[in-house]
């Protein structure tokens, strides 16, 4: 468990990996995995005018 | 490919299609070494990136471009190579070379001022679609209804800083039924294909469109072959629109997303990409 550094909510890993995005579920933000052992996240990078596929 | 191969997976962020890669090398045992392009620092000596190929996922046109040029540097293969990410990540160059290979597509013109981009939306006649020649996720599209909606874009696009909005890629407004087709195609075939639907003009499955697995004709196949062979080949999406006239390809997607493809067809993509990347490489 870690706090989302939007709210403040508790959130815990799900199946989660290093990098990966997820949304907090309770503000909504998107998150990216940092570390998992322990558990730490961060805003996930916003998305820049050249991204895409 | 698995014996001592250790294969790069250079990205921006994971989403379900890196996780879903990973999985894939996981289960047959092959080293997928990660290679997040905010962390790397490239250098002109060779021999210091201990992979022998990179799968090119980062989400970053610039980034994804110049990190391909140096893999090809330092002899590497990478899935796609630079110049299918020069060529299908720049909206110009994909019309460029979709036009000279005689491939449908919406009839496209460029102009390089706001003054100029005025006068082409004019002739291409409204409405038309305004789009920035990079970038993706129907980001930053405009419909562009009449000319004074198009004077207002136009000012609203000078107030944007980067040198991408003082390029003007303009197309004609497709009537098409409310849905786009999608076809992803690996190598030489195509793998699957869906239906994007949705009530607005843009249908990118991004945007909350919903997708139906499509039955690709034979006629479909061609053009999204012919189409991926324009861009250099390797791995592409390919989207597609029911024009009046026939089908027409819109956009050729050189880093593409396959979540939605792969629940809608039920293809696993990882898996392909990872047999093509096999095969391309021969271990």
């Amino acid at each position: 468990m870690t706090q989302c550094p939007t709210c403040d909510a508790g959130v815990t890993p799900n199946a989660l990996i290093v990098g990966e995005i997820f949304s907090c579920p309770d503000c909504g933000t998107e998150l990216e995995v940092l570390g998992t052992a322990p558990f730490s996240v961060q805003c996930a990078p916003k998305e820049a005018e050249d991204w895409g596929e | 490919m698995s014996n001592g191969f250790r294969l790069g997976l250079f990205y921006t962020i994971v989403r379900p299609e890196e996780k879903a890669l990973l999985a894939a090398a996981e289960r047959r045992s092959l080293a997928m070494v990660r290679l997040p392009d905010d962390e790397m620092v490239f250098g002109f000596e060779r021999g210091t990136l201990e992979v022998d190929g990179i799968l090119n996922r980062s989400v970053s046109h610039s980034r994804a471009l110049y990190a391909g040029h140096y893999f090809e540097h330092y002899g590497i293969p990478a899935i796609n190579p630079p110049d299918v990410l020069e060529r299908a990540g720049d909206k110009i160059l994909a019309s460029l070379r979709l036009s000279a290979r005689g491939i449908p597509t919406p009839r496209t013109v460029v102009a390089l001022t706001p003054e100029s981009a005025l006068k082409a939306l004019d002739t291409i006649g409204y409405p038309a679609v305004l789009k920035p020649p990079v970038g993706s996720w129907g980001r930053l599209m405009a419909k562009v209804n009449d000319r004074e909606s198009a004077e207002q874009i136009l000012e609203h696009k000078g107030a944007l800083t980067s040198p991408v909005h003082s390029i003007f890629y303009i197309q004609e407004y497709v009537p098409k039924p409310d849905r786009d087709l999608r076809v992803f195609v690996v190598g030489d075939r195509v793998v699957g294909a869906m239906l994007r639907r949705s009530e607005s003009w843009r249908t990118n499955a991004a945007r909350g469109a919903s997708v139906a697995p499509l039955p690709v004709t034979p006629e479909l196949a061609e053009l999204s072959l012919k189409a991926a062979d324009a861009m250099g080949g390797g791995i592409l999406a390919v989207d597609l629109m029911e024009a009046p006239g026939g089908l027409v390809v819109h956009e050729v997607n050189p880093t593409p997303e396959f979540k939605a493809l792969q629940a809608a067809t039920g293809v696993d993509i990882a898996d392909t990409i990872l047999d093509y990347a096999r095969e391309r490489w021969h271990r």
